[in-house]
């Protein structure tokens, strides 16, 4: 049976995570509801794993929320209720919390953001927002370092073309 | 595009974007968290008990079982000659006590049958595949069948009757998929 609940209150880590892990399964989940169920289930599955498999929490908590998400993707019945929802949704909720004068500005950036490619958008998103590390972001995605960097590079310029 | 967002290298840019914050999770998923977790604390506590009940069981189980074995003692199984009846769902098998119940037989204020033997044979486990509890958390069904044979005796008349029943037992087990 796998440790639960091992340390502290889940409320305070979820308080701290829950909005960089749901910005990161909207990155990779076609609407909101469907990354909030991403995040549910990733946050629940980190919650009761054992501990050993956590030695660097917030990386692997980044590391869950892309294996739900693909899990997700991969899901025929989900696919459907997904296609379901999309049908329905009529705007993009906003990425970040605006204020009054902010309120373009941010959306711009969220347009910018979103027309990155898949690759260098969910590197930005971890570099960013999740505050890892490239050689975490590496581990996380799979991937080299120098191959994180150099998508985190590439999304930087694109944005800033995108913003100009 | 306000002024202020123009930005010059790369540097510029991350700053900028580090100064805004992702929205918050609503409440709605706040709870939807809470309550899975509750629900997999209820899971390991119920199988913890499960677990608790199924060892003292087994333990009352050994403990009778050595107290009647006292109590008869193994001379007095042997050499008996005692006819053994051998008893499939609620009939009974055997001259004696033909057309009579098992029940019947057992609550027979002349009789004097005494537990003698309880024991479970595990002899299939069957892997049904993964189910999703509540839709979203995957468990692993597994059915395990058993037989069950419980032995009385009745000293005066020295028979024995044996009970053999089939049971099974679905155990669901929560997995972890990564």
């Amino acid at each position: 049976m796998p440790e639960i609940l091992p340390n502290g209150n889940w409320n305070e880590w979820f308080e701290k995570y829950g909005p960089k892990m749901l910005l990161y399964a909207r990155q990779k989940t076609p609407s909101l509801a469907d990354a909030e169920d991403v995040v549910q289930e990733a946050f629940v599955r980190f919650w009761k794993s054992p501990a050993q498999y956590r030695p660097e929490p917030h990386v692997y908590l980044f590391v869950l929320v892309r294996r739900v998400a693909i899990d997700q993707g991969r899901s025929r019945i989900r696919r459907k209720k997904r296609e379901e929802r999309a049908e329905n949704w009529t705007e993009n909720p906003p990425l970040f919390i605006d204020s009054m004068e902010e309120e373009e500005n941010h959306r711009m950036i969220q347009e910018s953001i979103e027309k990155l490619p898949e690759e260098q958008k969910e590197v930005l998103v971890l570099k960013i927002w999740g505050e890892l590390t490239l050689s975490q972001i590496g581990r996380t995605l799979e991937i080299s370092q120098n191959t994180a960097a150099s998508r985190y590079r590439y999304a930087l310029q694109n944005l800033r073309k995108n913003l100009a | 595009m306000n002024n202020n967002w123009k930005m010059d290298t790369d540097s510029d840019l991350e700053k900028k974007l580090k100064q805004l914050s992702p929205v918050n999770c609503s409440v709605r998923l706040e709870e939807r968290v809470g309550k899975s977790l509750d629900r997999e604390v209820s899971i390991f506590e119920k199988g913890k008990w499960c677990y608790v009940a199924s060892v003292l069981s087994f333990a009352a189980g050994a403990v009778l079982g050595f107290f009647m074995v006292q109590n008869v003692g193994f001379d007095e199984m042997d050499g008996l000659g005692h006819e053994v009846t051998t008893v499939t769902s609620s009939k009974t098998v055997g001259n004696d006590f033909e057309d009579a119940t098992f029940a019947t037989v057992l609550a027979d204020e002349q009789s004097d049958f005494i537990p003698m033997r309880a024991t479970g044979y595990l002899y299939e486990i069957k892997d049904e595949g993964v189910v999703f509890l509540d839709g979203v958390n995957p468990a692993r069904e597994i059915y395990l069948n058993y037989l069950e044979v419980v032995e009385w005796r009745d000293h005066e008349s020295n028979m024995t009757v044996r009970m053999t029943s089939p049971k099974q037992e679905l155990r669901v087990v929560p997995i972890n998929t990564f």
